[in-house]
This record gives C-alpha cells, sequence and structure tokens, in this order.
C-alpha cells in the first residue's frame, strides 16, 4: 500500500489515500473538491489522535521521516487545511472569498 | 476612560473632511504616481538572505518602473542592483519565470552577450564587426540599492539615501528583522483588480475586521472591551506610518488552534501575549501594552511588515501594475520549524491566512468595480481610519 501509516493508526489509515497528500497546492484541491461531509468525517477522525500523532512525530528528526511517518505528516498538515473549515466556516470553503487558485502559493510545500 | 488613543486625525494635522475617489479611478493620476512617487521611492524587493553567495541573484518584475530588475551578490560580495536588459538590443537576460537563482554571469540568450555578476560586459560575440566598441562602456545599466535590516531596497530615481528616506523607521527596530533564523515559510501572490491604495488600505485599519472578519476573528479583535477594534496606538510621520492593534487577552481559541499553541508558540492567529511583549526594541510593540497583538508598519509607499506576538514577522508589498490593477504579495516568517509539531503550526497559518485574506481581497475588487460609477465621488473617513486618510495626503503633496 503506497498510503501506509504506522502500526497503531489503523483507525485513520481509511482516510490516507484521500488526504496523504504531498504539497500545500494538492491538500488545497483537494479541500476545495471535498464535500462538508468528507471533511468533517476526517476532521473528527484526526482530532482525537492530535496528541498522539504529533508526541510520534516529534520523536523524528523532520528531514529523516520514515515513509509511514511522512504519510502520517502529510495528513496532519491536511488537517491544519481543512482546520478553518470546520472551526470557521463550516464549509469547504467561504462562501465570499478570492478565489484561492488565484492566490498562488509561490511556496508550494 | 477609554484608554486608547483618539482625535488622531487632528493631532496628525490632517483635515476632517471626506477624501476625494479620485486617485484610486483616474488613469491620469496613476500615471503622477508613477512619475512623482513611484520613480523616486526607495521599494523593498527582497531579504539579504535569500542571495547569501556570490553569484546569487534575485529577479524582480516591477511594472510600475516598467522593468525588470535583476539583483545580484558580486564577488566582493556586494549586493547590486540593474535592470533586466541587454546592452545591445535589450533583450531580457533571464527567461520568464525566473525569480532566483545562482549564476557566474549572466548571458543574453538573443546574440550570447555576456555580463558578469558586477555588471560588466565581458563577451561579445564577432566584437571585431561593431564600431568604435568599447566593452568597458556597455555594462549593465545600475539601478540604486541599498540594504537595512535584512531587506533589499532599490530605488530607480531617489532624491535622498535609503537611510534619510526611511526617516523615522530607519534605528526604530535595532536590528530586530535583520537574522537569517527568520526563514520564510509561506509567500503568496496575487493579482487583484483594484487601485494599489484600495488594497493596501485594507491592511491600514481594523475597523473592518469585526465584519469582514466576524467568522474569522470571531473574538480576537472585537470584544467587550473593545467592540470596534480601536487602534491601540497610531503614528503618522512624514511619509510612514504606524499602527498597533491589540487582541483580546480572553481569546477563546477554536480546538484544533489550541492544539497548536501546546507545540508551537508561533501560530498566525492575533493574540495577546504579554509574555512575547516584553524586552523588544523600540519599534516593535512601540505602546508597550501587555494586549499587544501586532504592530503595522507601512513604509511608503508600497511595503509593510507587520510584527506579531505571535511570529516575528510578515510583509506585504502592493505593486501597482495598473489604475485597476495591483499584485499583492504577502510573506511570513518564522524561525525554521524543528519538529512536526512546529511545521504543522506553520502550515495552519498559511492556510488561515489564506482564508482571511482572501475575504480583503474579493472584497477589493467588489469596490473598484464601482467606484467609478459616479455614485459617490468622496468617502467619508474615521478617526480609527488615519492611517488610510494620511496615505492619500503624502502621495497628494508628492504629486503637488
Ligand atoms: S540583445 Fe542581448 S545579445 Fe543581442
Ligand atoms: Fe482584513
Amino acid at each position: 500500500m503506497t498510503h501506509q501509516l504506522p502500526a497503531g493508526y489503523e483507525d485513520i489509515q481509511p482516510y490516507a489515500d484521500t488526504w496523504a497528500l504531498a504539497t500545500f497546492s494538492q491538500r488545497q484541491s483537494q479541500r476545495l473538491a471535498s464535500s462538508m461531509e468528507d471533511i468533517t468525517a476526517f476532521y473528527q477522525a484526526m482530532m482525537p489522535r492530535f496528541d498522539e500523532v504529533l508526541t510520534h512525530l516529534n520523536r523524528f528528526d523532520l528531514n529523516e521521516l520514515p515513509a509511514a511517518e511522512q504519510t502520517l505528516m502529510h495528513m496532519s498538515l491536511s488537517l491544519a487545511q481543512i482546520g478553518p473549515c470546520v472551526a470557521l466556516w463550516r464549509a469547504p470553503d467561504q462562501e465570499n472569498a478570492f478565489d484561492a487558485e488565484r492566490m498562488e502559493a509561490i511556496l508550494d510545500d | 476612560m477609554d484608554p486608547r488613543p483618539t482625535n488622531l486625525t487632528h493631532k496628525y494635522g490632517m483635515s476632517t473632511e471626506p477624501m476625494p475617489l479620485e486617485p484610486n479611478i483616474s488613469a491620469n493620476y496613476f500615471e503622477q504616481e508613477r512619475e512623482k512617487v513611484f520613480t523616486h521611492s526607495w521599494m523593498n524587493i527582497g531579504r539579504t538572505y535569500d542571495i547569501p553567495n556570490p553569484g546569487d541573484y534575485l529577479v524582480k518584475t516591477i511594472d510600475v518602473l516598467r522593468t525588470s530588475v535583476l539583483i545580484v551578490r558580486g564577488r566582493d560580495h556586494k549586493i547590486r542592483a540593474f535592470h533586466n536588459m541587454c546592452r545591445h538590443r535589450g533583450n531580457k537576460l533571464t527567461a520568464p519565470g525566473i525569480e532566483m537563482g545562482s549564476a557566474k554571469g549572466f548571458s543574453c540568450a538573443f546574440h550570447g552577450w555576456t555580463y558578469d555578476p558586477e555588471g560588466n560586459l565581458v563577451v561579445v560575440p564577432d566584437e571585431a564587426e561593431f564600431f568604435d566598441f568599447d566593452k568597458c562602456d556597455n555594462g549593465l545599466a545600475p539601478i540604486e540599492c541599498d540594504t537595512w535590516e535584512g531587506f533589499i531596497f532599490i530605488a530607480k530615481a531617489p532624491k535622498e539615501s535609503l537611510q534619510s528616506w526611511l526617516g523615522e523607521f530607519y534605528d526604530r527596530f535595532e536590528g530586530y528583522f535583520d537574522t537569517p533564523d527568520y526563514v520564510r515559510v509561506s509567500y503568496y501572490r496575487a493579482e487583484v483588480n483594484a487601485n494599489w491604495k484600495v488594497v493596501l488600505d485594507a491592511f491600514v485599519e481594523a475597523y473592518h475586521a469585526p465584519f469582514l472578519h466576524g467568522g474569522a476573528y470571531p473574538d480576537q479583535l472585537s470584544w467587550e472591551d473593545n467592540r470596534f477594534a480601536h487602534l491601540l496606538g497610531a503614528e503618522m510621520f512624514e511619509r510612514h506610518r504606524v499602527l498597533s492593534i491589540e487582541g483580546n487577552p480572553d481569546h477563546d481559541p477554536s480546538p484544533i488552534e489550541k492544539h497548536l499553541l501546546k507545540y508551537s508558540d508561533q501560530v498566525f492567529t492575533l493574540l495577546a501575549n504579554p509574555e512575547k511583549s516584553k524586552g523588544l526594541p523600540k519599534g516593535i510593540n512601540p505602546t508597550r501594552d501587555d494586549k499587544w497583538a501586532f504592530d503595522i508598519n507601512v513604509i511608503f509607499p508600497n511595503f509593510y511588515i507587520a510584527s506579531m506576538s505571535v511570529m516575528p514577522l510578515v510583509t506585504y508589498h502592493f505593486w501597482p501594475v495598473a489604475v485597476d490593477r495591483t499584485v499583492w504579495q504577502t510573506e511570513h516568517y518564522m524561525f525554521a520549524a524543528k519538529n512536526a509539531g512546529e511545521l504543522l503550526a506553520q502550515q495552519y497559518s498559511k492556510v488561515f491566512a489564506r482564508d482571511v485574506q482572501r475575504e480583503d481581497l474579493i472584497t477589493l475588487e467588489n469596490t473598484q468595480s464601482v467606484l467609478a460609477s459616479g455614485a459617490f465621488t468622496t468617502m467619508p473617513l474615521s478617526d480609527q481610519e488615519v492611517a488610510v486618510r494620511h496615505g492619500y495626503k503624502v502621495v497628494e503633496e508628492m504629486l503637488r
């Protein structure tokens, strides 16, 4: 499996194929293409594991994350991408906002 | 009594009359700004830390000066700026889309003329065919260039030194921004269909925050004690200006923000942070208030440095393209992420700032789209919009 998470994260494994995305623009596109149901489901799966995930990842050198940890990192970055949707916008995107695609992310990491 | 400053417009000697809309819709006014403001202004085009080594260079299109600028660190480590234009028949020296790089020299793709990193012409193929020609007289056209606080500034036809231009700002930050430890973690650019002043204005007042950003900042800028996000401080200088904004000390963070703040002390949010508001240079949190959330330092005409209690450096640039078109640019600088938690906080900051600022940008396009309707020809400005008013006053004086 390409998006294998470390052992102990089986509960969030079903979200990995969709949300373990390597770049900012990929994560942004995924957010904008998702329904609020999908976003909420991902959020609700990730949030209870927040502390465990970060405690685990913080033990590694950021530049030398093993593949499974890298996948977990990418999923966490997707959580950051959809965080405001759940906490603030209650929608995949704001109602009246400048097109996200027109805001060029020059550092697309 | 409200301890926040009042009567700012009078204090800085400005009229309280409504301001004309003409400067934001008139093509003629824009041309005058080009000639009388931007041609003589020092403008920031990057960080010295972007080009640490000899041969490192930056390329910046500056539409309002009708040029592209090439900024290069020479083999003598000095930073120089040139028009990015070949002395021969004017070809641009760098390929389209290139914004930075490192080179031993610059070779023109058209006929192979080659310049060294100090701008001297060193190779002319078939040179003997040219008439009365001396390579020494045919280097790149220099542009004035100087640095301050780790920022590189250029000016096309300055009337004074960078130090003099910066005036009150020159020694205000005591080197606070001049460090390689602030790493650029976020960089956005957008072309916005609005006048550069319309765009800038939205970033120099907090009056709009409780309304336009009511969803993004449910309690940070507007709460019982400061319902209308009144300024904590404001200083209007000869050209530049400073605003200080306070944050709600009792802000209730969202669950994700709460989590992130456990793993990183750098998150783009608006937070009163008494611990981080002390022991700073005089230009950071100038009012010395515990409720300080961030400062806005507008370096006239189009550069803006924000220092925040939650992160050291945010910059904005407002690059005029046409009377109704602006390239808006913002960058976040933080200490490099040492671990996953800090990286996640950086990512959240990048996402959240993007979302909030998209609320500003759509509004500015909506505004510009009806400004020329003729329905109104002026805008009344409140005392809280003193920095907006000041901006028009400074431009107006330079056009006179
Ligand atoms: S235009 Fe550059 S070599 Fe001819
Ligand atoms: Fe805003």
